[in-house]
């Protein structure tokens, strides 16, 4: 009678051992350790080797744009999918709008003709910044290109994560059948003064190529 | 009955903790569509019979030092001109980290070989890089 109760016991643990490997597989929970914080200043150069510092723009609301022109999804992206018109039609708004490519040197999409050729051939018209040390990615733990960050007018961060909802970058497999641009949608929050609604996305895209 | 249980509580456990599960092999034939770092192959034919509704499989494999990016939402775009059309775009699985398995629905309106014609979005990645591939494949699968 003992042993059957002993083997008892182990098949009811092995079906609670099952059933909460089973349960503990969800989506990896979208995080950031910098929404709801101040967004953190830096002074980066762009492509032409201006500095441009974050502080400078105190008082707008700013996007920034993980960027790098050789990820197949930021390509992607501002060839057919959200980033096509997204920063054109806010920045004629007056929101200022910051690509930042963290790549290291020698790491794909750090080529300085490379970046200028796609300004040129996406038609551009904000700041790409090089941050070849990664220490202003680390700091927004940007993980993903394209990774964007939403600050409000008081230098909070209220936003990051994806572009949108459509995994794929060209906005053709919109999770949930439609497609939802979170830039947008913060943007529109900010502009009716309420609280960002969707504050917290998971990126999607290429990692970004950190030296180390 | 002892027996019977001591059978079951390793079954359940072996299979809980995911031991044995065969690694999924590379084929070698000759592939639908490839790259140096991947490779589309078509899966096992399952019975199909004209009418009813059928599957058949497209096998991923990545080369080299990429593996599947299993965030990518892939899908077959069936291209709607020949028959039969496909019924969605398909549903993937992750076989393991270098193979996954797309599985297209479609109901065959007559008996014999059918193509399946059409583009297949995929996307697989290495430490350095990702790629995404929309190579157009046709697949042939007898019908009943």
């Amino acid at each position: 009678m003992r042993i059957m109760t002993t083997l008892f016991t182990i098949v009811v643990l092995a079906v609670a051992v099952a059933s909460s490997q089973a349960d503990s597989k969800p989506e990896a929970k979208a995080e950031s350790s910098v929404v709801g914080k101040p967004a953190p200043d830096f002074t980066l150069k762009d492509l032409t080797g201006k500095p441009v510092t974050l502080a400078s723009f105190k008082g707008k609301v700013i996007v920034l744009e993980w960027f790098n022109p050789g990820c197949p999804f930021v390509k992607r992206s501002h060839t057919a999918g959200s980033l096509v018109d997204t920063a054109r039609r806010h920045t004629k708004d007056g929101v200022v709008w910051l690509a930042i490519n963290s790549g290291a040197p020698g790491k794909q999409g750090n080529d300085l003709a490379m970046n200028t050729e796609a300004v040129r051939t996406w038609s551009l018209t904000h700041p790409v910044l090089r941050d070849e040390a990664g220490t202003v990615g680390k700091a927004y733990g940007a993980t993903n290109t394209p990774n964007m960050f939403v600050i409000n007018k008081a230098g909070t961060v209220v936003y990051a994560g994806a572009i949108d909802n459509s995994p794929d970058g060209e906005g053709q497999s919109p999770e949930g059948g439609k497609l939802v641009n979170y830039v947008d949608a913060a943007l529109a929050d900010l502009a009716a003064g309420r609280a960002v609604a969707t504050a917290v996305t998971k990126p999607y895209g290429c990692g970004v190529k950190y030296g180390s | 009955m002892a027996r019977e249980l001591v059978l079951f509580a390793l079954v359940l456990t072996g299979d809980a903790c995911g031991r044995d599960k065969p690694v999924t092999p590379t084929p070698t034939g000759a592939p639908l569509a490839s790259k140096a770092y991947y490779r589309v192959d078509a899966g096992p034919a399952t019975p199909c019979a004209s009418g009813a509704a059928c599957e058949a499989h497209l096998v991923l494999t990545a080369l080299g030092a990429y593996h599947v990016n299993k965030d990518y939402p892939f899908k077959f775009v069936g291209d709607p001109a020949p028959a039969p059309p496909v019924e969605d775009t398909g549903t993937f699985t992750l076989d393991d980290a270098t193979h996954g398995t797309l599985t297209i629905r479609f109901r065959p309106k007559s008996p014999g070989p059918q193509k399946l014609v059409g583009v297949f979005k995929l996307s697989v990645c290495s430490d350095d890089t990702c790629e995404i591939e929309t190579p157009a494949l046709e697949l042939t699968v007898p019908v009943r």
